[in-house]
């Protein structure tokens, strides 16, 4: 008989152990494969969707105005090698009869195009036709509202019922952004593409736009392009400018890298806690043949052929589990992927970028439990044949893994870094063994007391095997301690931007209109649940930066209410007397555009106005989390004089005590009706973070669950080993009238031990691990108080200990069925 | 209907057929056998003749595949694997050849495992323990481990447990098998005093003739049947 045919006889001796070490390799593949993939995918898919979102235009022609003269669009046409569309957006309200459905849930944003059907607007025809006269609606819409093409949309609008045809269902795009259900549409419009003259048509603003974009044909030089259409603009004589549209498709991944680390880490977590399970599979299955490895050595084989032997069995396991991990691999990243798009809103259709996973999940898969087997093959071609045939065994005990244990663990301290985790995992692994012992001492007592006979069988066998048991034991605790990690880190995070946006928001709601007419502010301000109202000026101006331009949302703060409605937090002094310090070309800086900039207070940054770039000098950094913490702030009168912008669109409102958030947009809705474009408020901005966030930690949650499967399985190994090797004990132990149910209790409350300091040790661990990344991890320029959450510690600790428990059933099932004739006569 | 009082062990065409893939494997022929309250049998034979299976049916460990075993009166296949647990606990002591002492427990806490598993008063337990101790000449050793003990030694722990419910059958598979010779005498010497001073009834299965001579009967098994019963020894005796 050849060796590899020995190696996989050995394997299938022992099928249950050989399907779970294949369990954990497949398991510890595929998470390496999803994440990989999935992360590829998004990567890839990213700055392709943001390009086909945002970058659908080059250029885009505003007026200092509202609203300008449609003809202007001729003279862009004018232009040689761009194709343009005017554009016209208005707010109107759905004619929707159904009982439950209030006002504000009806609000649609009208888009009056020019043509729907242009590079421009790219739209992706679901049914229908484009270039009609007719609407155009999204998938998404269509489904809600259930309407098809050819059905009538009735719109109440300033000037009464309109009606309008569905001409074509196109795939979702940010242009036609809509709620996913009614309720959803209590906090965002619907969006209805219309032809341009249908919107000047029902609001009486024949002949008038709002805005350009313009595409340059391919082969076009941009540059060219953009002086001639200011060139055409200039001779027109309107106050009309160019603006180039920006994709900061970097700033868009700032976050999302952070995002990205942590999947990664999770699936190396997946991977190592696999590696785990195999050394420790292999390392009892080498341990326990010592005495047929001897034998073997008597009748001739040689240290390299044993070796050889385990060599085999890890690569058969290695080389099937890899297989069956690429195959569960590929439905995990199709999942995985699926949930990011979901997450990062990327609504395009892509394929899986599975080559990458693949590149590097096959060598993981082979090479992993290779390394994992290294001292496993070692000691089985070491096996004493003298000793072995003598039953002889000489514990050693040394000191060397406490000490560099600590080390590792102390070293954590000093890493400023994710990257820590590594270090204080290992050096938690290495000392581990220790900290067992230690727990078991304190657990027999306690079992003895509450379980009595059983819970005495089950600590005195826990002190047995302590290596292996808690090596199984650590591999679970690395699982939990990532859990408590992630779960106190995404409840932090919640709670800080809670915090932040209720501090910076400027009110309790942020009200969105077309443009702010002269009575508006009172008309507001006279709203029943309002008890004060201001209105301020936002303009997204191009930054100049480095060589690149970037969009800087920059506010117009009145010293007069900013105070009361505070925008943003600074040092020293309170925002009032802050903005009424600023001079006239200086501005305030959030966190992050100023850490993004890279300059230092007094310096000057360069923006475009309508009278060309401008520097402006930076007076200081303020914290804020409007607009997602980005963005600068001047003085209202002297944002007017530099940017030109005449009329204002947002209004911030702060409501009476005790007055409903949801009542006082029904009645600011039911006074503005159809104007309002939208209407925002902190606890819509703490949902959609909060949604967004554990949306992601949901995904790293997933994977790290994955991964804590792959301990449970090392649980289960470890109990039948433990019931292999001691059944001729269960034997007498029923013999001498121990019952089933004793036996289950005794192996069920073995597997609870190591589960409960798993559970133990992880929470620890975890609390540890959250105060080390507290210390130095900022997210959105914010940084986050260390606290736990009694309540997420108590799920994990009952997850830890659901995980041991369903763990120990097969093998607690397995010794009661133990035949009491064969497990005496067992040798 | 006297006379049934007095039986300990009956085996009513009583087979055990053991089933495999390879085929089927008789290890117990149809045996008809009685045993008195109070005998010492010795069972033997050479190995496969069916004596384990013979002693673990006694024991209700297994089942026949067909006859009856009745013990102390007890149908065995008639009951279920609870109440075989608990007739076991409370009727049958076991020693085995290899003692099967738990290591990590001091010979006094292997003694009161089943007392432990019944769940019995611990002050009871202290009782019976010391009492059982002194009974197999141990004291002094309560506290040792099985490794701090010789084989006689722990056989003499093994036969305290099996003693601690002070069960009417004492069931014994090889007890001096891996026993030199004088430490093989004490345990015989302690199972004939059991059986006489107690009245316990003792089954042990033996490849030793020395051995078997401790015993007031001896029944032969070969090839799964009874070859030969030296009951009449008893009665001469």
């Amino acid at each position: 008989m050849t060796l590899r045919q020995l190696a996989w006889r050995n394997l299938m001796r022992r099928k249950t152990r050989s399907l779970l070490t294949l369990l954990s390799i497949v398991i510890g593949v595929a998470s390496i494969l999803g994440v990989i993939a999935s992360v590829e995918s998004a990567k890839k898919a990213l700055p392709q969707y943001l390009q086909s979102v945002f970058g659908k235009a080059d250029f885009t022609v505003q007026g200092t105005d509202a609203y300008f003269r449609e003809n202007a669009i001729s003279s862009i046409q004018a232009v040689e090698g761009t194709a343009s569309v005017a554009m016209l957006k208005h707010s109107a309200k759905l004619k929707w009869d159904a009982p439950g459905i209030t006002d504000i849930q009806k609000r649609v944003d009208l888009r009056g195009y020019s043509d729907t059907d242009t590079a421009l607007t790219a739209f992706q025809v679901v049914k229908g036709k484009l270039g009609t006269d007719g609407a155009v609606i999204s998938d998404r819409t269509a489904r809600v509202w259930g309407a098809d093409v050819g059905d009538t949309i009735a719109l109440v609008t300033d000037t009464g019922l309109r009606e309008i045809k569905i001409a074509a269902v196109v795939r979702y795009t940010i242009e036609l952004m809509g709620p996913s259900s009614w309720t959803m549409a209590k906090y965002h419009p619907w969006t209805v593409v219309v032809p341009l003259s249908a919107v000047q048509d029902w609001f009486g603003l024949a002949g008038k736009i709002e805005g350009i974009s313009i595409k340059i044909l391919d082969g076009t030089d941009p540059s060219r392009v953009q002086e001639r259409v200011a060139g055409q603009l200039k001779e027109r004589g309107e106050e009309l400018y160019v603006q180039p549209v920006l994709l900061d498709a970097d700033a868009q991944f700032k976050d999302v890298n952070t995002f990205f680390l942590a999947l990664y880490m999770a699936g190396f977590l997946g991977i190592s806690l696999s590696a785990f399970v195999i050394f420790h599979s292999l390392y009892v299955s080498v341990q326990e043949r010592r005495g047929e490895f001897a034998a073997m050595r008597t009748i001739g084989y040689t240290s390299d052929q044993l070796r050889l032997l385990v060599l085999y069995e890890v690569l058969f396991l290695s080389l099937i589990g890899t297989a069956a991990g690429l195959l569960a691999g590929s439905g995990l990243a199709a999942g995985l992927k699926a949930l990011l798009f979901l997450l990062l809103s990327i609504h395009q259709e892509a394929g899986t970028a599975l080559a990458a996973g693949f590149l590097a999940a096959v060598p993981a898969g082979i090479l992993i439990p290779l390394a994992a087997s290294l001292y496993p093959i070692r000691k089985a071609g070491r096996s004493s044949v003298a000793d072995e045939l003598r039953k002889k065994t000489r514990p050693v005990r040394r000191r060397w893994p406490l000490i560099a244990g600590m080390v590792l663990i102390l070293s954590g301290f000093f890493i400023p870094h994710l990257v820590l985790l590594v270090p204080l995992l290992t050096g938690v692994a290495l000392v581990f063994p220790y900290l067992f012992r230690g727990f078991v001492a304190c657990l027999k007592p306690l079992y003895r007391t509450l379980f009595g006979f059983t819970g005495e069988l089950a600590g005195r066998n826990l002190s047995r095997s302590l290596g292996r048991t808690s090596m199984t034991s650590v591999i679970l605790c690395l699982g939990i301690a990532m859990i408590v990690l992630m779960s106190s880190l995404n409840a932090a995070l919640i709670q800080t931007y809670e915090r932040v946006i209720h501090a910076t928001y400027g009110g309790n709601l942020d009200v969105m209109l077309h443009h702010i007419e002269p009575d508006d502010l009172q008309l507001l301000r006279d709203t029943e649940g309002v008890a004060d109202a201001v209105t301020y000026p936002l303009q997204a101006v191009v930054w100049h930066l480095n060589g690149d331009k970037r969009k800087l949302p920059v506010y117009g703060v009145g010293e007069d209410w900013i105070d009361r409605f505070p925008l943003f937090t600074s040092e020293g002094s309170a925002p009032g007397e802050t903005i009424r310090r600023l001079a006239s070309d200086e501005l305030l800086m959030d966190r992050i555009s100023y850490q993004l900039w890279g300059g230092t207070v007094g310096d000057r940054i360069l923006l475009e106005t309508p009278e060309g770039p401008r520097s402006f000098r930076v007076a200081g950094v303020v914290e804020t989390m409007k607009n997602s913490g980005y963005g600068a702030f001047m003085n209202k009168e002297h944002f007017r004089t530099s940017f030109g912008v005449k009329y204002e669109r947002n209004a911030l409102v702060l409501k009476q005590e005790d007055y409903a958030p949801l009542q006082l947009r029904e009645n600011i809705f039911d006074r503005f009706g159809a104007r309002i474009e939208e209407m925002f408020g902190p606890e819509d901005w703490v949902s959609v973070i909060s949604a967004v966030y554990t949306g992601s930690f949901s995904v790293v949650h997933l994977l790290i669950i994955l991964a804590t499967v792959i301990s449970g399985i090392g649980i289960t190994n470890t109990l039948l080993m433990n019931i292999m090797e001691r059944i001729r004990e269960l034997g007498m132990l029923r013999a001498v009238g121990v019952t089933r149910s004793q036996v289950v209790r005794m192996v069920m409350l073995e597997g609870m031990g190591i589960g409960a300091a798993a559970t133990l040790g992880g929470i620890l661990l975890g609390t540890l691990l959250l105060y080390l990344t507290t210390r130095f991890l900022d997210i959105h320029s914010l940084t986050f108080p260390f606290r736990v959450s009694p309540g997420i510690l108590l799920l994990i600790a009952l997850f830890g200990l659901a995980v041991s428990l369903t763990a120990s059933l097969l093998p607690a099932a397995r010794a009661a069925k133990t035949k009491l004739g064969e497990a005496l006569r067992y040798e | 209907m006297e006379e049934e009082t007095k039986i300990m062990i009956k085996l009513e065409k009583a087979a055990k057929v053991f089933g495999s893939e390879a085929g089927t494997f008789t290890a117990l022929q149809e045996t008809d056998l009685e045993i008195r309250k109070g005998e010492f049998v010795a069972v033997m034979g050479p190995s496969g003749s069916g004596k384990s299976t013979l002693l673990q049916l006694l024991g209700g460990l297994d089942l026949p595949t067909t006859g009856s075993v009745r013990v102390d009166g007890e149908p065995l296949e008639k009951l279920s694997e609870k109440e075989r647990t608990l007739f076991r606990r409370s009727k049958v002591g076991f020693v085995f050849q290899n003692y099967q002492l738990l290591p990590m427990m001091t010979a006094a806490e292997n003694i009161a495992l089943s007392l432990a598993a019944s769940r019995t008063p611990k002050a009871e337990m202290e009782r019976a323990v010391a009492r059982l101790i002194g009974q197999v000449n141990l004291t002094g050793k309560e506290k040792s481990f099985p490794s701090q003990l010789s084989g006689g030694q722990q056989q003499r722990v093994a036969i305290a447990r099996a003693l601690a419910m002070k069960p009417k059958l004492l069931l014994a598979d090889e007890p001096t098998g891996n026993l030199d010779r004088k430490n093989g005498r004490d345990v015989l010497e302690l199972l004939s005093r059991l059986n006489r001073e107690e009245q316990i009834t003792v089954v042990m299965v033996t490849h030793d003739r020395y051995a078997a001579e401790a015993a007031s009967r001896v029944v032969t098994l070969l090839d799964g049947a009874i070859a030969s019963d030296e009951a009449e020894k008893a009665v001469a005796k």
